[in-house]
């Protein structure tokens, strides 16, 4: 018995495949004459079909019974033929319909009408258009529509009915054939460009790229080393060996129009026991510039006697505010509750600034050692800030400053806002100070200030100190700069004229 | 010797600023060990005074002390404070979205206080600053004219270059790439100077800030050394 795979196969599928088994023609000669009319196409049948047409001596029995039907077999009577089931139905229509009843006029009519049809009618030419609408099927690799009246289907209930529109075409193929079989995709160039970039970069993400450690350049490091030994031999050179650097008061003209000018004036209006409140908003790190900075100025206000009350927005803060007046100002001696306060810590930023401004003394009931911080006779009428005869702001950061300016500086009436700040932050705040309506009423930037703040009061302080290695400092910088901006542009002029000969020779 | 506990104290304050400076200094060789110990250490005790003053200066007065002994007014003000206090220690558990409200209440109120103070003292003063410095009698600092003619022009020029700079609409142009205005193009050149010296000054800020501590540091180096006895070019 011939094998059926589990798939669609035409009959010369069949044959060749099954060539052990294979029908030959002197046993397709056995069978019924009547089976094979004279211009009847051989029906092409399922395995089990074909077998049952070259041995129809085994008669219908091995015809499963639920497919009789389909085989023109009557379950009833089975017999030794095999009858197509639409063969006997025609025959029987054309045989009503020409029996001998008819009129033999009409008879004869049909025949001659018939013969002269045949001669007359030619193929119809169709307009171009309509040719142009005729389904072309261009491939056939895949469906096998084309190749329908050939196909019998050999599986599931339609088993054996010829050009049956395969239903599972595409499911049923056999993945190693067609796997074989190449697919006719229309892919155009930039299609193919696409997918081998797809496929490229789905490849490279599967590579492990190693890590190349990018060896440091030497000469940026020799550089390094050389402009810090420079730098620490001359500064450290200048402390060691000492010595000091005569600088001049600045002219009147620039004094009245600068920051500091301004902040002495006021600081210089003060008198004795007026609460001046100082905001100690900068990091341990900026110490150094900010003591320079703030000393002079700080020392002025003890010097006039004035009650100092500090705050800070940081919680590193009242630790540097006490930092700051036994390392600078021990020489007043100020004792705590007596002729200064510490506040402590301010949370909450700019919300807590607002808050501050309101109602200081709800805001900070108690001082940083926990006593009441409001106690002290010159903060007993504090009620608001306001009425502080001065607030100093002493910070690093542009941000901390303009946040006193903006949530403090606004609600001023006359109480004038001070700032002593970092030389970085001197371009952010001059605005403030340059400005009309003016929001910042003085000011002390950097070493360069409090040294001329220093000179305005006539008392040297540790801008004058520092004055001198600040000052070696920054001509150092300022030459190595120089140096190097040299340096490099004769480098480059000589790569270029180098680059230059390269392109002639070449 | 006479040692008193303070004096102890002192040195080993200043022995311990004194190796510290030399750990941080040793960046200049790169990154290494001791470098990195050193900001190690100052992290860990950054963030444990920054808890302590916390604790000690606003949550015990300011919430725990009125809770107690405040009076009813002021207990019940803490404990309106305390429940969104509560619901922020959420955060740090898998219940963290439970205290989102609480964020939100913070972050609003902050950002609000912000936006207000920045329009009300930056903006507007600002842009009357600019309105003003062409009219010399609104000038809050008395200068000479021809300075407030310089310093007029100089402040309304980079003001409006600078702001065309940050002007990117470009007029689209079908089937061509949008390109400013050459008017507009040319005037962002002159407002890309002012950035460039404005960025120039506060770069040579942030420097002058460095070394001023360069200098306090090696002050400091050297006066440490002196008191422990190195006193080689004390005579000079």
């Amino acid at each position: 018995m011939i094998s059926c795979k589990k798939k669609d196969l035409y009959d010369s599928e069949i044959k060749s495949e099954d060539s052990g088994e294979t029908i030959s023609e002197e046993e397709e000669s056995q069978a019924p004459a009547e089976l094979f009319e004279e211009g009847v196409e051989h029906k092409k049948f399922p395995s089990w079909a074909a077998a049952q047409d070259s041995a129809p001596q085994n008669g219908a029995q091995e015809i499963p019974e639920e497919l009789q039907f389909l085989a023109g077999v009557e379950p009833d009577s089975i017999t030794d033929q095999i009858v197509d089931p639409f063969q006997g139905e025609e025959e029987e229509f054309f045989d009503d319909l020409f029996s001998e009843e008819l009129p033999g006029w009409l008879t004869t009519a049909s025949e001659e009408g018939a013969q002269i049809a045949e001669d007359e009618i030619s193929r119809g030419e169709l307009p171009g258009w309509v040719e142009a609408m005729r389904p072309v099927v261009e491939s056939s690799d895949m469906t096998g529509l084309s190749e329908d009246e050939d196909y019998i289907e050999n599986y599931g209930p339609l088993a054996g009915i010829p050009s049956v529109l395969p239903a599972e075409a595409e499911f049923a193929l056999d993945p190693e054939q067609a796997a074989m079989k190449p697919l006719d995709l229309t892919a155009s160039k930039s299609h193919q460009e696409y997918v081998n970039l797809l496929k490229k970069l789905i490849g490279e993400e599967k590579k492990v790229k190693p890590i190349t450690k990018v060896a440091p350049v030497q000469t940026q490091r020799i550089l390094r080393w050389l402009i810090a030994i420079i730098l620490i031999i001359t500064i450290g050179g200048t402390i060691i060996f000492g010595g000091t650097i005569e600088t001049k008061i600045p002219p009147e003209d620039q004094v009245n129009s600068s920051g500091y000018g301004a902040l002495f004036n006021q600081i210089d209006e003060l008198f004795d026991g007026q609460p001046v409140l100082i905001a100690f908003d900068y990091q341990p790190a900026a110490t150094a510039e900010m003591h320079i900075a703030a000393a002079s100025v700080v020392d002025h206000l003890m010097e006039q006697g004035t009650y100092l009350s500090f705050v800070s927005t940081q919680p590193t803060g009242p630790v540097l505010a006490e930092h700051f007046l036994t390392s600078t100002q021990e020489k007043h001696g100020y004792i705590h509750n007596q002729q200064y306060i510490n506040l402590g810590y301010l949370p909450g930023e700019s919300a807590g600034l607002v808050s501050f401004v309101i109602a200081p003394k709800k805001i900070i009931p108690l001082a940083f050692d926990g006593s009441n911080a409001w106690g002290s006779p010159p903060l007993v009428n504090v009620d608001s800030i306001s009425d502080f005869a001065m607030i100093l702001v002493i910070t690093d950061d542009p941000n901390t400053a303009k946040s006193w300016i903006e949530q403090v500086g606004t609600h001023l009436k006359d109480t004038p806002l001070n700032m002593v700040v970092s030389a970085q932050v001197e371009p952010l705040i001059q605005p403030y100070f340059r400005a009309s309506p003016q929001l910042l009423s003085g000011y002390v930037a950097g070493v360069i200030h409090s040294l001329n703040y220093e000179h305005l009061r006539e008392q040297p302080s540790l801008a004058s100190t520092a004055w001198l290695p600040y000052n070696i400092g920054i001509i150092i910088t300022v030459g190595t700069m120089f140096i190097g901006g040299l340096a490099n542009g004769v480098l480059s002029l000589f790569s270029r004229h180098r680059a230059r000969q390269i392109g002639e020779i070449k | 010797m006479n040692l008193t506990i303070g004096s102890l104290l002192d040195f080993t304050g200043l022995g311990l600023g004194f190796l510290f400076t030399i750990l941080i200094f040793s960046y200049l060789l790169g990154d290494n060990p001791f470098f990195r110990l050193a900001i190690h250490i100052f992290i860990g005790v950054s963030a444990a005074y920054v808890a302590l003053v916390t604790i000690n200066n606003v949550l015990i007065p300011r919430l725990i002390i009125p809770l107690i002994n405040g009076t009813k007014g002021e207990r019940l003000l803490s404990l309106l404070l305390f429940i969104p206090s509560l619901f922020l220690l959420t955060k740090a558990t898998p219940l963290r979205k439970a205290g989102n409200w609480s964020v939100a209440i913070l972050v609003g109120i902050g950002a609000a206080a912000a936006v207000g103070g920045a329009i009300t003292g930056t903006l507007f003063p600002q842009i009357l600053g600019t309105i003003n410095s062409v009219d010399p009698s609104a000038y809050a600092i008395s200068t000479s004219r021809w300075d407030q003619a310089i310093n007029g022009f100089i402040i309304v020029l980079g003001t409006v270059t600078t702001l065309i700079y940050f002007h990117f609409g470009a007029r689209e142009t079908p089937g061509q790439s949008s390109e400013r205005l050459p008017i507009i193009e040319n005037i962002s050149k002159i407002g890309k100077v002012f950035l460039a010296v404005t960025f120039g000054a506060l770069y040579a800020g942030v420097y002058l800030s460095s070394l001023a501590a360069l200098v306090e540091r090696l002050t400091f180096i050297w006066k440490f050394l002196n008191s422990l006895g190195f006193t080689l070019f004390s005579s000079f």
